[in-house]
């Protein structure tokens, strides 16, 4: 049954919640070089030194919605004599980074304004 | 085994054309975690919770009653293209009559809102993105010239019955709802219909 709530907006919206964050740290993942879902969980999680470990169940739901978007592209290759679907970032997707970027510089930035630290 | 069990119920209900694909992601996925020594719990505990898996799957996907509901429609192209069509034509054919604009603008209105409907009803790519396109940027240009409509009404200006118009608000609904995709947008992002060539 259909929940009732307003239509998000987030592409307009100065801050990013924990979905948009998840997307933002999936492509700088993917920056560096393509990978497949079990090593974008697993960069995710060593370049944060553990600090970040999102549910990896939800990651592939995300990862197709950015396909979906063209902000990243797949296809199927052999690793180690199995099948692995590889995700690499497109164009598009880097221009999308980078803006996320800026998003999120601002968003500390504020944040850090408020606990009055880094100012 | 609890990662059979988990992948069940995130997978449940979701249509037969993506499911294989997601299954073997996820399988993948499970080998990944097992080859580094994880025991079933906790490569459980880090899939998370398999029925949020399976909601934010059903949001994006076809379900299997979806997949059946789309299997079930007649896909005929000239369902978009012949309402459009003729009620322009009756409206050219009306104006040559000289038949003020004001009295017949119902009939392209007519014509687009039946185009709509049975736009979503082919496999004409192109129509049906721009069922899409309507569908989801429309709603707004929808309720502003609904109105816009009601209010020339108040003011007694031209001859609009804005109650003619109440069958549209039913399309305006998915405006409020959570779930951000319509159903040709699942359809296409589950591969049941092929991609748009850009």
């Amino acid at each position: 049954m259909p929940r009732f709530a307003m239509p998000r907006i987030s592409i307009y919206a100065p801050y990013m919640n924990s979905r948009d964050q998840l997307r933002m740290l999936i492509l700088a993942v993917l920056e560096r070089q393509p990978e497949h879902g079990y090593a974008i969980a697993q960069a995710i999680k060593t370049r944060s030194e553990g600090l970040l470990t999102a549910k990896e169940g939800t990651l592939y739901p995300t990862l197709h919605g950015l396909e979906a978007e063209g902000l990243i592209q797949s296809q199927e290759t052999e690793v180690a004599g199995r099948m692995r679907r590889e995700y690499r970032l497109t164009e598009s997707g880097l221009t999308t980074l980078n803006r996320a970027r800026g998003t999120w510089r601002k968003q500390i930035r504020a944040i850090g304004a408020v606990l009055g630290e880094g100012a | 085994m609890k990662t059979d069990i988990w992948l069940a119920k995130a997978l449940d209900k979701i249509a037969p054309c993506v499911r294989p694909r997601l299954e073997a992601e996820y399988r993948a996925h499970i080998d990944g975690m097992r080859e580094e020594g994880l025991s079933e719990s906790e490569i459980v505990a880090q899939l998370g919770n398999a029925k949020t898996v399976n909601e934010s799957l059903l949001r994006q996907y076809l379900s299997a009653y979806e997949q059946k509901v789309l299997e079930g429609r007649s896909w005929k192209p000239w369902r978009v293209w012949l309402p459009l069509g003729g009620s322009l034509a009756i409206t050219v054919f009306l104006l040559l009559l000289e038949v003020p604009l004001q009295t017949i603008w119902a009939v392209p209105a007519f014509g687009l809102i039946c185009s709509l409907f049975f736009g979503q009803r082919t496999k004409n790519m192109g129509a049906l993105q721009a069922v899409i396109w309507l569908e989801r940027r429309g709603r707004f240009v929808g309720i502003s010239f609904l109105l816009l409509l009601q209010a020339l009404s108040w003011l007694e200006l031209g001859h609009i019955q804005p109650s003619l118009l109440m069958p549209m608000l039913p399309s305006l609904m998915p405006m409020f709802t959570k779930n951000p995709l319509t159903l040709e947008e699942k359809a296409i992002r589950s591969g049941w219909l092929p991609k748009a060539k850009s």
